[in-house]
């Protein structure tokens, strides 16, 4: 049912919907049987359940005596989890250098090698993806009352797509210069259903909000708020001051002098400009209801200054003459992509990288902080101040029906996760081990499919609207510009003025 | 309609599978690259990581943690020094 009149009333399960749609209220019990907010917790509690256990439960007796052995060494003793080699994406490729390299003997591209690593081969494991996705979210679609058959039918084709997309993405000189899965994904997607179009025997297994929700509540397992400390006071500064202070401006300046139509787009914007790109604009989507075109132009504009700005910072750094710690620490706190900073950072050397990687380290965290407060923003003042003045303002029931459910489930697994961090025995260990071989995977996976959706789901014209004028460039290139000045005045008084004598050490001084 | 679509379908597919297939395997086949590609593998760069997690270079830590263990409060207070212990920095 459409109602163009009250088009705020829609519910946090129509999120990034081309079209508003508005829900019949539910009662809580409802809600908790078919709200797709409430199955993204479900199977993204489920997966993180699953895959802690299988590393608790296989911790070796003697890992107190196992960690200080390795101490001893001089090494660092790495947990692995039982069901790491269980699951795989493909790897990267085209990476061998030419039989004879000297006399520059050309080999073909062959992507085969992406499902290969050494002597093991990766499809087993690409499989077992596929079939958990498939009964997981097949389960879904039962529970909340749809057929699980109609979306089984349609999914084949999609993780195909998604399978695809990764194997594009993991070609060497394409990862080489960040063009990551997103894009990919988004562009076979687009491709199909711009050209022969979508098949309706896929439309079922469409489901962008549902995997984008469930890999967000994966992803809250990776947001750890204690290592928000790693880079002390200067840390804290250049990514947890100056980074708010740019999101609000550019989402003030988006409204109040570029107007923009879409108050959704420009939050998507702001925010994936501001504080970690794809990740961000993925987390800022969901929680301010955006639309799939909206998320897809943000993520294309990021990953495109992303490319530019990885090249050019490094060599502008050098040019102005900046010590490596505040070369690193700007890098970090400006550019959007996590893998683009570490790939500039080490440009200007090691500890430029160390730094750069540990000021976005902290900028990520971040993120569970930004959904959060975007979403809370966006049910009690976004919506309620949209409504005919003579509309009463929503009080706090209508505002916990509005709110969506998926952020509770993506802060809660950062609560519980950060606190086996810091207050277990090896918390680290086993955390670690628990999302870097197994949940951070199935992340991956989720947002792959999700981009495939979205570009199976969206129309260039309806994206191409959205372009017109040239708002959304512009409110980037302004909010980065201020991103730019600010994050080196801050970097420079934390390291060069406050904690001079840290920088000088860290520089081996 | 739909003949057209294929049409354009199958021309991209060729273009994907000219510059996945011959372009891009060349151009990192080059000895230049070849170098890059080693020192980011040496560095723990991950281009793919769309999260911290992602980075092998963040458990490796060898500045940061240096300056940690000689100087618990270094990133903390501006005035401590290396040979401070946490008690003599917050007093000075």
């Amino acid at each position: 049912m459409k109602n163009e009149d009250s088009p705020k009333l829609q519910s946090s399960a129509d999120i990034l919907q081309p079209d508003i749609v508005v829900s019949q209220p539910r009662t809580l019990w409802e809600d908790l049987k078919v709200s797709e907010d409430w199955w993204a917790i479900y199977v993204g509690g489920f997966l993180l359940l699953c895959c802690f256990l299988a590393v608790y439960w296989q911790l070796p007796g003697n890992l107190d005596a196992l960690v200080a052995e390795s101490k001893a060494e001089g090494k660092s003793y790495k947990l692995t989890s039982p069901l790491k080699s269980r699951f795989d994406k493909p790897g990267a490729w085209g990476q061998t250098p030419p039989p004879s390299a000297e006399q520059g003997a050309f080999r073909w591209g062959n992507p085969l090698d992406a499902f290969k690593s050494g002597d093991r081969y990766r499809v087993p494991g690409i499989f077992n993806v596929f079939l958990v996705c498939a009964v997981l979210f097949g389960f879904g679609q039962w529970g909340r009352g749809k057929s699980a058959w109609a979306f089984v039918k349609g999914f084949w084709f999609v993780f195909l797509l998604a399978l695809l997309a990764y194997v594009l993405s993991q070609q060497a000189f394409v990862s080489y210069y960040n063009l990551e899965y997103a894009l990919w994904a988004l562009s076979v997607g687009l491709l199909i259903s711009n050209t022969l179009g979508t098949p309706q025997f896929v439309r079922p297994a469409l489901l962008t909000e549902f995997y984008i929700k469930s890999g967000l509540v994966l992803l809250g397992a990776e947001v750890l708020i204690s290592r928000l400390i790693e880079l002390g006071v200067p840390g804290i500064f250049v990514a947890w001051v100056v980074t708010p202070i740019v999101l609000i401006s550019t989402y003030i300046f988006g409204q109040k002098v570029l107007k923009m139509e879409s108050r959704s787009l420009n939050m998507v914007i702001s925010a994936d400009m501001s504080v970690c790109g794809v990740s961000a604009a993925i987390a800022t989507a969901a929680a301010c209801r955006a639309k799939k075109e909206e998320l897809s132009l943000a993520i294309g504009m990021s990953l495109s200054f992303t490319v530019i700005m990885m090249v050019l910072m490094p060599a502008l750094i050098k040019f102005m003459g900046l010590s490596p710690v505040l070369g690193g620490a700007w890098l970090g706190g400006t550019i959007d992509s996590t893998g683009a900073v570490a790939a500039a950072g080490g440009i200007l050397g090691d500890v430029a990288l160390e730094v750069a990687a540990t000021v976005k380290m902290i900028q990520n965290i971040l993120i569970g902080v930004t959904a959060f407060g975007v979403a809370v923003y966006w049910v009690t003042f976004v919506e309620a101040g949209s409504r005919a003045p003579d509309v009463p303002r929503p009080g706090v029931s209508e505002i916990w029906r509005r709110f969506p459910k998926f952020v509770l489930g993506f802060v809660g697994a950062s609560l519980v996760f950060s606190w086996v961090y810091l207050q277990w025995d090896h918390g680290p260990l086993i955390v670690n081990a628990v999302v870097k071989d197994t949940t951070g995977l199935f992340r991956g996976w989720f947002f792959c499919l999700a981009f495939v959706s979205i570009g199976l789901d969206t129309n260039f014209r309806e994206l191409a609207r959205y372009l017109r004028g040239g708002k959304p460039l512009l409110l980037y290139v302004c909010g980065q510009s201020l991103n730019l000045v600010l994050t080196l005045c801050m970097a420079w008084l934390m390291f060069e003025v406050v904690f001079k004598e840290m920088t000088s050490r860290l520089l081996g001084k | 309609m739909r003949n057209r679509g294929a049409r354009y379908l199958a021309g991209i597919l060729l273009a994907v599978l000219l510059l996945w297939g011959s372009v891009f395997p060349w151009l990192s086949q080059r000895g230049d690259f070849q170098r890059k590609q080693a020192e980011r593998n040496r560095q723990g760069v991950h281009l793919h990581a769309m999260f911290y997690t992602e980075l092998d270079v963040l458990e490796k830590h060898a500045a940061l943690h240096r300056l940690r263990e000689e100087s618990p409060w270094a990133l903390w207070l501006p005035w401590a020094h290396a040979s401070d212990s946490p008690d003599d920095a917050m007093t000075d």
